[in-house]
């Protein structure tokens, strides 16, 4: 049975349109992916489906029936549609109980006031079905990303919906939930429902769906039937192509080579604080270092340490030969240690600035005299810079909010490139970027570090750990427990060594 | 904080835990509740050391000035503590405060309580004003509410060029009935904002829409809540909640003045960021607010009592909020790093 149709819908923002017109039909429980690269209009349409804004044109047909999806209140009980949203739609200053319950709180009313026990013991329900064992009177603030998807997914669950949309969920979860998930997914399908599933992991769509939408600059590129399952190697190979235009993919520059007798850069010796302990090694002149584990063993901890955003560190940390102590960014921007956040867009970006500003800004002293700007002299360095990192457009007056994830990404790193860093420290430096911006983003950082700028980098896609760096380091509760050497990899052990 | 797939045996485990765990903290939740009112605890300090320094304070005169001068600073920030709670400002509240008393001293003439329900209809409908600005016209609160300070202020002008009007004797006995020199009904106010401000900020749907709005304003829309209704609603309650702080107003001066409650303004921010309630929304309540009512309006009165210039009263004012509100950030980050 046809559950969700859309006929040729559009959407425009001002400057772009991000829907050029998608038309499918989805059948009752199946699990359908969605995939493309950034931009290709993903999240609009679960926007547009969720009823936070209205499409320019076209029709969405739910069970037959012509619809105008209003609010998330409409779509969610008249139209049965619940959605994970990417940035997890939660209120950080409230408990998980109240958020789970959020549009349904007059639900707890006991003699006219919210009954705080009921509402509590609803929620550890709730949430005890996604499998999470969490106070649920803690503010969402201080609970993990992973969690918060979870506590999300629990959230849409309990309006029991008839289309399921997960809009990158899994992206912070490890592994082993994600495989739970699926089960869970399998059980819901059973029981009729539909899912859409999107995810930048393929590997994760191949196992899970039933049919996947590939989506490419607004278009709605093809429908690649995976029911079978058989060959997920030529069906992977099929969606790649539909969504690049070509067969490449991913794939990453060649390493650094031998070794030996490269200087040290950065040494640590015996860095310790809460969550990390002990911890001891170099990163050389030329090489790509990656933080490796699971998620949240103190990889992005030791970062921050290192730059001096964190307070009471034990230990020493060496920059070429000299001992040095970070206490705060500008330090260690002064010593020409830089660290580039995961949250690209809350930390290392004025968004609504020009990409000018957001160059500039941080070595904005280089280029003044007596205090004051050269206006013309900057203008020439960032136009440099742009054209060096390829930005696109390379206009230096583009707001940043403007440009997609994989040029933000080399305005942060064009920022910090201008007041000439000694050694780059990166938390997780694709996140959220499509393919081929991942493949400029490992290109420029080889270019770097075969200039001298080595970098020290916190990956967890499996594929970003075996192919990029010279050498890994897999981090477990704030221990080294292993080391590899970039060349040849073992997936398996290196897996394996994650857990301790 | 382990999170493990489970079953529902293990649910029942959690709700045992959990029990237990309510059990053993009642020292910790006590701890908890007087963290969360230090405020009340600088109050009682204050009149503590007061009444040490000056036997004259320790009057039951006195506490009835304190307890009847802090029902307008208390019901103007009640609605200043919603307004900031959703993320906004309402700089209007002065101005309807005075509105309600110039409107009252010329209607009131006529009828008390025509009077009563003519400015709280006004107030309803400078509060949707307001409101439709801030939402559907996106203006920000500052400006919006800024532009309506100005309008408001005008009108008041035209309606009482000059203090005056009548208050009927009945209205003013009334509110300022006092029992054995206590104003009981000034502090039947008090009490009653405080139950009310407590269970519709944190027992009812509509005040946690107001948090969730003021803490994350798109991801409340996102989790289903209507939020521009919310805040329609959240200046709707400010405007009628100045508008009774005005009401009482009148019958404390007793007639009308255009400008009466232009000092509630800042008053009103005042106790707000002094009650804990913090400025990017979503964190606070009202009973802060009425704690630090209680010591704005007790500060002038120990200042005189101690013989000291009333315009340190300013001075006192400044170092007092910026000192709590030093203390609490710290209170904040300290809990914060803890975790």
């Amino acid at each position: 049975m046809e559950i969700l149709a859309l006929n040729s819908l559009r959407k425009h923002f001002p400057g772009v349109e991000v829907l050029k017109g998608i038309s499918f039909a989805l059948e009752q429980g199946r699990i359908y992916g969605l995939v493309g690269e950034n931009g290709a209009g993903k999240s609009t349409l679960v926007k547009i489906l969720m009823g936070l804004f209205p499409p320019d044109e076209g029709d969405i047909v739910i069970q037959g029936q012509k619809v105008q999806i209003r609010d998330p209140q409409q779509a969610r009980y008249d139209f049965g549609i619940g959605a994970v949203f990417q940035e997890h739609a939660l209120v950080p200053q409230m408990s998980i109980a109240e958020n789970v319950f959020l549009d349904r709180l007059e639900g707890f009313y006991r003699q006219g006031i919210i009954n705080n026990t009921l509402l509590e013991h609803s929620a550890i329900e709730a949430i005890g079905k996604v499998g999470l064992d969490l106070d649920v009177s803690t503010h969402v603030e201080e609970i993990s990303e992973a969690e918060k998807s979870l506590v999300e997914f629990s959230k849409v669950l309990h309006h029991d919906p008839k289309i399921l949309i997960l809009d990158e969920m899994t992206a912070p979860l490890e592994s082993g939930a994600v495989l739970e998930l699926f089960e869970l997914l399998r059980t819901l399908k059973k029981s009729g429902k539909t899912v859409i599933f999107i995810s930048h992991r393929l590997q994760e769509v191949l196992n899970i769906c039933d049919e996947v939408l590939v989506l490419k600059d607004g278009n709605l590129e093809g429908i690649v039937d995976n029911t079978q399952k058989t060959d997920p190697a030529a069906t992977r190979k099929k969606i790649v192509r539909m969504m690049t235009g070509t067969e490449k993919g991913l794939h990453f520059p060649p390493r650094a080579g031998a070794m030996t007798g490269r200087k040290a850069v950065l040494s640590l010796r015996g860095i310790k604080n809460g969550s990390l302990c002990d911890i001891n090694f170099d990163v050389h002149e030329g090489e790509i270092v990656a933080l490796a584990g699971l998620r949240g063993q103190g990889q992005s901890i030791l970062l921050r340490a290192i730059a001096g955003l964190l307070p009471h560190i034990e230990g020493e940390i060496l920059l070429g030969a000299e001992p040095m102590r970070c206490r705060n960014p500008y330090d260690s921007i002064k010593c020409g240690i830089f660290y580039v956040s995961d949250q690209r867009e809350e930390e290392e970006l004025w968004l609504s600035h020009d990409i000018w500003l957001n160059l500039s800004l941080t070595s904005i002293g280089d280029r003044a005299s007596f205090g004051i700007i050269r206006t013309k002299y900057d203008h020439a360095v960032m136009q440099d810079m742009v054209l060096n990192l390829r930005i696109e457009p390379p206009n230096l007056r583009k707001l940043v909010q403007q440009l997609s994830g994989g040029n933000r990404q080399k305005v942060v790193l064009g920022k910090y490139l201008l007041a000439r860093p000694k050694i780059l420290l990166m938390d997780q430096p694709t996140i959220g970027l499509d393919v081929g911006a991942k493949v400029e983003i490992y290109e420029l950082l080889r270019k770097l570090t075969d200039q001298g700028i080595p970098t020290l980098a916190v990956l967890t896609d499996l594929e970003e750990v075996v192919n990029l760096p010279d050498r890994i380091l897999v981090i477990h509760e704030g221990k080294i427990v292993r080391e590899f050497s970039g060349e040849k990899v073992d997936e398996e052990e290196l897996v394996d060594s994650y857990y301790g | 904080m382990k999170r493990s797939w489970l079953t529902h045996t293990m649910v029942d485990a959690y709700r045992e835990k959990l029990a237990r765990a309510t059990s053993v903290t009642v020292g910790k939740k006590l701890r908890a509740i007087l963290m969360d009112n230090y405020i009340f605890v600088i109050l009682i300090a204050f009149w503590v050391a007061a009444s040490v320094a000056s036997p004259y304070f320790r009057t039951v005169s006195t506490f009835s000035n304190i307890l009847s001068s802090a029902v307008p600073i208390a019901l103007i920030g009640f609605a200043q503590t919603f307004v900031v709670l959703s993320r906004g400002f309402d700089l209007s509240v002065g101005a309807v405060a005075s509105m309600a008393t110039a409107v009252a001293s010329v209607v009131m003439i006529h009828n008390t309580f025509l009077g009563i329900a003519l400015v709280l209809i006004i107030a309803v409908l400078i509060g949707t004003i307001n409101g439709f600005g801030v939402t559907k016209f996106h203006i920000d609160p500052f400006i919006m509410t800024l532009c309506m300070m100005f309008f408001l202020t005008g009108v008041n002008l035209l309606i009482r060029p000059s203090p005056g009007g009548y208050i009927p004797d009945g209205y003013k006995k009334f509110l300022l009935y006092q029992v054995n020199e206590f104003p009981i009904v000034a502090f039947l106010i008090l009490v009653l904002t405080a139950v009310v401000g407590y269970i519709v900020l944190k027992k009812r749907k509509f005040g946690r829409e107001v948090f969730a709005v003021g803490g994350q304003p798109e991801y409340a829309r996102m989790s289903g809540i209507k939020t521009d209704a919310t805040l329609i609603k959240v200046y709707i309650v400010s405007a009628l909640a100045s508008a009774l702080g005005g009401l009482y107003l009148a019958a404390r001066i007793g007639s009308g003045n255009a400008e009466a409650g232009s000092s509630y303004l800042f008053d009103s921010f005042t106790t707000v960021f002094m009650g804990g309630t913090l400025v990017t929304g979503g964190v606070g309540g009202y009973s802060g607010t009425l704690g630090a009512a209680l010591i704005i309006s007790s500060i002038g009165r120990i200042l005189q009592f101690l013989g000291i210039d009333i315009w340190y009263h300013f001075i006192v004012k400044g170092v007092l909020l910026a000192s709590v509100a030093g203390i609490q950030l710290y209170f904040v980050s300290k809990r914060r790093r803890s975790r």
